[in-house]
């Protein structure tokens, strides 16, 4: 391909005062409260907006701080002391939206459908739990039923607890005082909150989560280098090819997560297409998703633990422990080590490593005796794979921001759980379209038997299997899940059934609430959201 | 492996009796298919007849066979990738058309029509008369060229035909009615089928979707891309692995589907790695997967049972894995909220159904391909062709030669240029065409 690049086009200037800073670059903070307002007078409503779109933290206050913290560590060589921040960041559902503006017609067309119909609409075809009785049925959430989705949804993160507390107590007040009832509050930290440093960053399950996120193409000034995403030096310059970050990111166009901006081309990685039309309310904006998954570490553990012994019991797997079978699962070792580089044993040293972590593919391994063709991390992003979607490229089209923290805390296993169960991920995601990349990634890979590839196999109607981290069986079939492990050996692929069958519990990963939100720019919230 | 004895019809369908001789006119027709690609290879590809990894399955080496089972989505990207998904959604419903002239002068034109569904599923809408809401969504994977050898047998043809579009099909409604003139790669007209032939794009198959109809979605072409994709190609002396690298490089099938790029890059791969390579007896696209749990009731409610009462599989192999025909509608007399159900009440991903191809968007399609090891080390040819991005449409990929200069290609070249040789282009074996064709 030898056609002209535009860089104007592939490299925007992003309006850094503009852009709430937890969809870019992120809070990233220990402590998290997320509050959930229903609108009672919407008048009264807009005032608070006006009001609270003060305390709203963006894109250029967040990555100075970081910034500011990445060079005192650099400098201290340790964490540096007494710099802390608390932020606020807002999201609006579509009922709230209709509350606040008077005419929705110049809006609507533009919006994402799902974000229109709202979670509860999607739920079972993202596989939630269609049995009425079920815990994850959305009849049954503790926030996001069809009868309690909150007009307007807040994060509050801080770097001390304290803070937090200060802060959403705050907002809730002013809101109070503006007519808006509270119906939803949770509180979340990091793992490490509960006293194991180890644990930092992890999830209930054991491992190291976020690793894998996109690096968002654009500039934060004229400067024709002064990028958002670092630049690696050491990227093949081949323009067919994605371009990555110093830290493995593949870089990806901003339009892609922040409306207004412009967009991948579907098969070029290093090119993007002019922006979409978008009306005023939804430029430098982005959608949210939140999910409130309860994870069942027991259920898990025992799960892996039967799995992991009936292997092992076969010569062609009897090097399957427990931990390997998990990581089996996940893609990665509990540190985050990839399993495609690091097949046979955990690797921290290589998890510290940030580029060598991430800077990795399936097309060596496309039968998945690395990776498995159903683990979590290669269902949810195929990387260099071609896809049922069509060639890699259009994958960086399906990516997300995710930004979720666990709540709940770690279970041991040894004691009585004194939460009872009520432990697992707050799930947040920010993308340009809710159908096309957090829907597209639950419903046609997560969810799907064979997609988006499922390698070669002795057997002609062997699929790999659903994800067994968020893939969910379906109903017809007693939403039990079947796997097929491979191995290759002596030039032989050799197969072995994993199967979720006689367990009685069927999910591990179980809804228990959630909601559809645009996350607006600040100049929106002031003059439109919150203009009388 | 042991090599098949001869090729059965797609999903062992059982349309035959034993002892028809149309049976060894299909394998012949498929094994004929299979040496002209190995031929071609050598021909037309320039690889050494030692370096060709692609085999007929009845001549297959020996040792371990494992199968990739690959799929892709049944709605067509290159509609998304023109034209955005809303757009493309109500595109893809519709019958497009294309020329060709009843004589060797150009006199008269002849319109042929087709379905724009590039993704070798095709499907087809049935309307309530009254609402207009979509009642009934019909599929077909089925390749054109098994209906033209059942068309030998016309007593069989017209059984089938009634059975899945009516009682009143004839014979004469599905052939050619004249001469089929096509302008060739010189421009002049040349005869692509004679008058009293099997007609593919007849009325019936058309309004009842009893075979695929776009150009590019026929069983050669399957065949032509798998041998295509088993040449390993390289670019300033690195070996190519990206599908859309090589389907460029190589110019095999379509760079705008979501099928060909995969196909393509999964045989390569396999080719890559030292081993044989070639498609699974019986040959045929089939339709893998409907996706239940994006179908919800009107108010958001799950159907557990879509899959048994929903979704019918008309044409398969005999344990329902391969299929050929199917569709979705809602049992008859079926109530909600104290109202007939129709398909069109139901939601897809929340949305109200609208179109056929909001239907087809939750189907997966796939074909299966056979690896057996200890194959012919691949070398590198490189690239005849390269892709030039489309100027009208940023996200549609032309397929020139590698000499010509992207800046000489016109805008929209593919959709242009193909809407009038479409006959032409698969007869002779080119599947890398984009067609959408002209609207009617």
């Amino acid at each position: 391909m030898t056609q002209a690049l535009d860089n104007d086009l592939l490299e925007p200037i992003l309006d850094g005062s503009d852009i709430q800073g937890n969809i870019v670059p992120g809070f990233n903070k220990d402590h998290r409260t997320l509050l959930g307002f229903t609108i009672g007078n919407p008048d009264e409503s807009k005032k608070w907006i006006k009001l609270i779109s003060d305390q709203i933290s963006t894109f250029y206050e967040v990555y100075s701080f970081s910034n500011a913290y990445k060079s005192e560590m650099q400098r201290l060589r340790t964490e540096p002391m007494g710099l802390i921040a608390t932020w606020t960041n807002i999201a609006f559902s579509y009922p709230g939206m209709k509350k606040l503006l008077k005419d929705m017609r110049q809006v609507d067309p533009f919006l994402d459908n799902a974000f229109k119909n709202g979670l509860h609409l999607s739920s079972s075809s993202l596989g939630d739990p269609a049995d009425q009785d079920a815990e994850g049925h959305v009849s049954k959430w503790i926030i996001g039923r069809a009868d309690d989705i909150p007009d307007i949804f807040l994060i509050v993160d801080s770097d001390l607890p304290e803070n937090m507390e200060i802060k959403a107590h705050y907002i809730a007040e002013t809101a109070s005082k503006h007519g808006l009832k509270k119906i939803y509050e949770e509180i979340a930290h990091d793992l490490s909150y509960y006293g194991n440093e180890q644990l930092r960053g992890h999830e209930h399950f054991g491992f190291k989560d976020g690793i894998s996120q996109p690096g968002i193409r654009g500039r934060i000034s004229n400067n024709p280098t002064d990028y958002l995403t670092p630049r690696s030096t050491t990227t093949v310059n081949d323009s067919n090819s994605p371009e990555f970050s110093p830290d493995g990111k593949p870089l990806i166009a901003p339009g892609e997560f922040i409306i207004g901006y412009p967009v991948q081309n579907f098969n070029y990685p290093r090119r993007a297409n002019p922006a979409d039309p978008c009306p005023e309310l939804l430029k430098n904006g982005s959608y949210l998703v939140y999910r409130r998954l309860r994870q069942d570490v027991a259920g898990f553990e025992n799960f892996a633990k039967r799995e992991s012994q009936k292997l092992s019991n076969s010569h062609e797997f009897s090097n399957i422990n427990p931990t390997r079978f998990k990581s089996l699962i996940v893609g990665r070792w509990p540190s985050g080590a990839p399993l495609s580089k690091s097949p046979e044993q955990d690797n921290p040293e290589l998890a510290k490593d940030k580029h060598n972590n991430n800077m990795f593919g399936y097309i060596d391994d496309f039968s998945g005796f690395k990776t498995p063709v159903f683990s979590h991390i290669r269902k949810i992003n195929p990387r260099d794979l071609s896809t049922d979607d069509g060639s890699a490229s259009k994958t960086l089209k399906r990516k997300i921001i995710r930004r979720g923290i666990p709540f709940g805390p770690p279970l041991d296993l040894a004691k009585p759980d004194p939460v009872n169960g009520n432990r697992g991920l707050l799930f947040i995601s920010y993308q340009a379209s809710i159908r096309d990349q957090f829907e597209f990634l639950m419903r046609k890979w997560a969810n799907s038997a064979f997609n988006p590839s499922n390698g070669f196999s002795p057997g002609v109607h062997h699929q790999g299997g659903l994800d067994l981290v968020i893939g969910q069986g379906k109903e017809n079939d007693n939403r039990i899940r079947h796997n097929y492990l491979r191995a290759k050996i002596n030039d032989k692929i050799i197969e072995a059934k994993i199967t979720t069958e006689g367990l009685g519990l069927l999910d591990w990963v179980i809804p228990t609430g959630g909601g559809y939100f645009f996350s607006p720019s600040v100049s929106s919230l002031r003059n439109i959201l919150g203009s009388p | 492996m042991a090599a098949i004895k001869k090729f059965n019809p797609p999903a062992n369908i059982s349309d035959f009796d034993s002892a028809s001789p149309l049976l060894d006119e299909w394998n012949e027709k498929l094994s004929l298919r299979f040496e002209s690609e190995i031929q071609s290879l050598i021909n037309d590809v320039n690889v050494r007849p030692n370096q060709i990894a692609f085999f007929n399955p009845v001549k297959a080496p020996s040792g371990q066979v494992t199968v990739a089972h690959i799929t892709w989505g049944g709605f067509p990207n290159v509609l998304t990738a023109t034209f955005g998904k809303q757009r493309a959604l109500q595109i893809a419903d519709d019958l497009r058309s294309f020329i060709a002239y009843e004589d060797p002068n150009g006199g008269q034109e002849l319109n042929f029509n087709f379905r724009p569904q590039d993704e070798y599923l095709e499907w087809i809408v049935k309307r309530d008369e009254t609402t207009g809401k979509i009642k009934e969504v019909v599929f077909t994977c089925e390749g054109p060229e098994y209906w033209e050898t059942l068309s030998q047998d016309p007593e069989l043809l017209l059984r089938l035909y009634k059975l899945y579009a009516g009682p009143e099909v004839t014979l004469t409604d599905l052939q050619h009615s004249q001469d089929v003139y096509e302008r060739n790669e010189n421009n002049d007209l040349e005869k692509v089928y004679g008058k009293g032939e099997y007609n593919r794009w007849n009325k019936w198959n058309l309004s009842s979707a009893i075979h695929l109809t776009h150009p590019a979605n026929t069983l050669s072409a399957e065949i032509n891309l798998a041998a295509r994709s088993t040449v390993a190609r390289k670019k300033d002396e690195a070996i190519l692995t990206d599908a859309h690298d090589l389907i460029c490089c190589s110019g095999y099938g379509g760079p705008n589907r979501n099928s060909d790029p995969t196909i393509g890059s999964v045989a390569n791969s396999a080719a890559r790695d030292r081993n044989w390579v070639s498609l699974h007896d019986p040959i045929g696209l089939y339709i893998s997967a409907i996706n239940p749990s994006q179908f919800t009731k009107p108010d958001g409610s799950a159907i557990p049972d879509f899959e048994s009462r929903y979704w019918n599989i008309i044409r398969s192999s005999n344990d329902g894995k391969m299929i050929l025909r199917s569709s979705v509608k809602v049992p008859e007399n079926e109530m909600f909220d104290g109202e007939p159900l129709l398909l069109g009440d139901l939601l897809v991903n929340g949305d109200t159904l609208h179109y056929g191809g909001q239907v087809a968007d939750t189907v997966t399609v796939g074909l299966y391909v056979d690896v057996v090891p200890n194959g012919p080390q691949a070398t590198g040819l490189p690239c005849p062709s390269k892709c030039c991005i489309d100027r009208t449409y940023p996200n549609i990929d032309n397929v020139v030669s590698i000499d010509q200069d992207c800046e000489t290609v016109p805008e929209a070249f593919a959709l242009r240029e193909t809407g009038r040789r479409l006959v032409s282009y698969e007869l002779k074996g080119y599947s890398r065409a984009i067609v959408i064709g002209v609207e009617r």
